[in-house]
This record gives structure tokens, sequence and C-alpha cells, in this order.
């Protein structure tokens, strides 16, 4: 479990702190973002806005890897901000646990019924159980 | 400190919310097909094409033409959905252009015809044996001779003769993926090149155009093999397919479409894939463009139709495209 608090120094918790956040969070997410816009065919909102789009993916990866990874490392590092938030993942609230776990996978469901853009896919639901458990297990 | 640790974590959920639906696809238009009775079949042009012109006028599925070196004539393949065994429906006419007349070339189970260099013979897909082979014969003469004697794939089409490698340019199916790839003109030598479908040689260089799928959209690439690149021409989420280089080397003729459409539309590109221009407008089906040595492009189109036979009946027609320099 990360160290968040020392009662010794302020220095090492800080760095510490940024460690946790720039590996558990910031590099997941973009390497997420990454792929969804190099590495994907279609377009979403992302290209709408920066008014750009690859004339091809630059890396041809599987179909299963393109996508259902980004959802994976997104789901690890929204899990690993909430972690740094509470200090600790065992310091969440087990209700609030219960109702990030629930609305994580009630994303697919959505998507399936089409209360939310997407496509409800089996292989996402299996990255983001995935996500829960090495999240759970490098706590 | 816990209002605190709320905040932040409700910062989160609302950032990765975000996330979430910014990695969702802008709302798509959900296409609601036309009332039949609201589709107007009028052939129509942009200001970069003019003398829209039909050539042929049956009421038949007419497709894939293609005009001979000299510009006179015109082979093309007639679909019939009616004849029972499905590797019988397709069959080759030669037409006269500016004439009347139509000259049924080969029946049953011959389509996709293209012409040799001379102007005298053809190659065309003979789908009569069950498995496609390609196949060839002469203008002047009856009968079909294999040039190669067994199927390479499972479905060997759309041949053309590949002058810069002195071969026959042509793609298959193997293992359920289609493959672009040459033999010799004995049949021998069967090379496969590359993924893709509906190739084109260029007149004189050794390179070619051809389909891919890239993701759920196919689209248009350049393969030079003098230096083993493909170049990827367009993209986007419609369809360009069925590229055609012009007799100067110079231009694509392609057809683009979005899926599940009604609508299908003739664009020409310069060879680099910049230059886009489109040429057909309006609520049609325009597909398997050609170049003429005459400066004309060739499609197959079901302009003109009552709107309950859009499907029944497509006819050869021909417009110019306003090149510039």
């Amino acid at each position: 479990m990360p160290i968040f608090y020392s009662m010794k120094s302020q220095q090492p918790k800080r760095c510490l702190n940024a460690i946790y956040l720039m590996w558990h969070v910031f590099v997941p997410l973009s390497a997420g973002v990454f792929i969804y816009l190099f590495c994907r065919p279609g377009h979403s909102w992302f290209e709408t806005w920066i008014g750009w789009a690859p004339a091809a993916p630059l890396f041809n990866l599987p179909d299963f890897i393109k996508g259902s990874l980004p959802d994976f490392l997104w789901c690890y590092a929204f899990l690993s901000f909430q972690s740094f938030c509470w200090r600790g993942w065992k310091e969440v609230p087990l209700f609030f646990k219960a109702f990030l776990y629930t609305s994580i996978l009630s994303t697919e469901l959505m998507q399936y019924t089409g209360f939310i853009r997407g496509t409800a896919d089996i292989l996402d639901l299996m990255a983001y159980v995935l996500a829960f458990i090495i999240h759970y297990k490098n706590q | 400190m816990k209002k605190i640790q709320w905040l932040l974590s409700s910062v989160g959920i609302l950032a990765f919310s975000f996330l979430f639906w910014a990695s969702s696809s802008p709302k798509k238009t959900v296409y609601t097909p036309a009332p039949v009775s609201k589709i107007d079949l009028t052939p129509g042009v942009t200001a970069d094409a003019k003398e829209l012109t039909r050539i042929t006028d049956d009421k038949l599925r007419e497709q894939y033409p293609q005009i001979s070196p000299d510009g006179k004539k015109m082979l093309y393949t007639i679909y019939d959905p009616a004849k029972s065994d499905a590797n019988s429906r397709n069959s080759l006419a030669l037409k006269t252009l500016g004439t009347a007349g139509v000259s049924p070339l080969l029946s049953e189970g011959c389509a996709n015809a293209s012409w040799f260099p001379d102007g005298k013979g053809f190659l065309f897909s003979y789908t009569k044996p069950g498995k496609a082979v390609i196949a060839k014969s002469k203008i002047d003469q009856m009968g079909i001779n294999y040039v190669s004697a067994n199927a390479n794939g499972t479905n060997d089409s759309y041949p053309f003769f590949f002058s810069a490698q002195n071969k026959v340019l042509f793609y298959t199916n193997i293992g359920g993926t289609n493959h672009v790839a040459t033999i010799e003109n004995n049949g021998l030598n069967f090379t496969i090149l590359t993924e893709g479908y509906l190739p084109f040689p260029h007149p004189k260089k050794n390179l070619f155009v051809f389909t891919k799928s890239v993701g759920d959209v196919a689209q248009l690439f350049l393969y030079d093999l003098s230096t083993s690149q493909q170049t990827q021409l367009t993209s986007g989420e419609f369809n360009s397919t069925s590229g055609n280089i012009s007799p100067d080397g110079r231009w694509i003729v392609y057809q683009k479409f979005k899926k599940n459409t009604n609508e299908s539309h003739i664009f020409v590109m310069n060879i680099e894939g910049g230059e886009v221009k489109q040429l057909t407008t309006g609520s049609t089906w325009n597909w398997c463009p050609a170049f003429g040595p005459d400066g004309y492009i060739y499609f197959s189109s079901n302009a003109g139709n009552t709107p309950d036979k859009r499907f029944d009946n497509y006819d050869i027609w021909r417009v110019k495209p306003n090149m510039g320099q």
C-alpha cells in the first residue's frame, strides 16, 4: 500500500504521492488515450475537438486489445485515483467501493440497452474485472 | 479532511465520466430508409463533371464497364438474378460505342472482363466451374481459354493485365480473407502480394491501387512494388473502393459510399490522393467506375429508374470530369 503520510518528513511523502499518481493514474490514463486515438479506426469526440484524426491506425493491434485495453487502463487509473483520494483503498467506505464497482460494470449494461452510446462487449466487462483484481492486489 | 476526500473523489468520478463520454463517437445519424415514393433517381452531376450520358438502356443489371485501348468498344458484365444457378448469373457483352446494338460475348458464368493491351483479347473471371478461375478469350473467336487451370483461391476475380510485370493481377479469397495476387500469363507462379481486393494496375509503373478494410471501413491503398510500400489514399467513415487509374497514370476514379445507405457516388482524385472531386450527385447508386481513353469515366448506375425498381436495373453511364491541369 502506498505510503501517503509519514510522521518523519513531508518530502518523501510528496515524492511518493507524485510517483504513485504518475505510475498508477497518469501513465495508464495516457496510454489508454493514446491507444484510442492512434490505434483505433473511427471517430470520437476527441478527434472532433482537436480537428484531427490519423489517416490510418499507427499500430495494427488485435481487435480485442484495441477495444478492451483502453477500458482496462482507464478503469485501473480511476480506481487508483480513488485510492489516492482516500489515502488507500482500505480507507474507502465499503458502500462507496460497491458503488464504484457497480457503476463501472453498469456502463456496459447501459450501452447494451442503448441508454448511453457505445457497444456492449463481454471483453470490456472482463477488462474491468481484471482491472478491479489487479488494482486490489496492488493495494 | 473527509469533505476534501469526498470532493476529490467526486471530481475524479466526474472527470472519468467525461473521459468515457468523450471516447464515444459523435451522434450518428440514424439511417431511416426513405419511403419508396420519395426516392428520386434523377441522375445528376456536380460542377466538377459534365456531359452525363446513358450508354446502355436495358432492363438488366449492367456493371463493370471496361473500354478498349482504342476507345471504340466497351466490355461489360450483365447480371441476371433470375437464373437459378448462382454460378451462371453473369455474362459478358460487347458494345461498340456510338452504335445501338450489343453483342453477347460469353454467357453463363463469365464476369469482370478487362482488355489486353492489344485490344483483341480480354481476361475475365469464369465462375461456372464452381470455384472461379481466371480465363481469357478473344473478341473475334469463341471459346474460353483457362489462364490458370485450377483456382488459386476460392474466388479468383477481377483480373487485369499488369504491364509493368507482364503478369495477371487479380484478387482471390484464401482462408476467408481476400488477397491481391499475380500469376504469369500461363497461370504459373501464383504470388500473393497483399491482403485486399479489387486491384487495378498502373498503366506503366510497377504499382497498383486496391481496396483494403481499415476497421470496418473500406479504404483505397496504393502499393508500389518497386519499394514494397503501401500508401493509404483515403480515410474517414465513408467506404472508398473500386479504384481505377487513368490511362495517363495521374488520376484515380473510385466509388464512395456510407454503409447502410442507398447512395453511392463517383469521385476522382490524383494519384497521391489529393484534389478529390465528387462527380455524381443525387439519391442514386453509382459504382464500378472506369476511365476510358476518351477522357470519359464509365460507370454503372441505377439512375433513371422508377423508385420501386431501383435495385433491379443498372445501366452503364459516362461522364466527363473537369480535371483542370
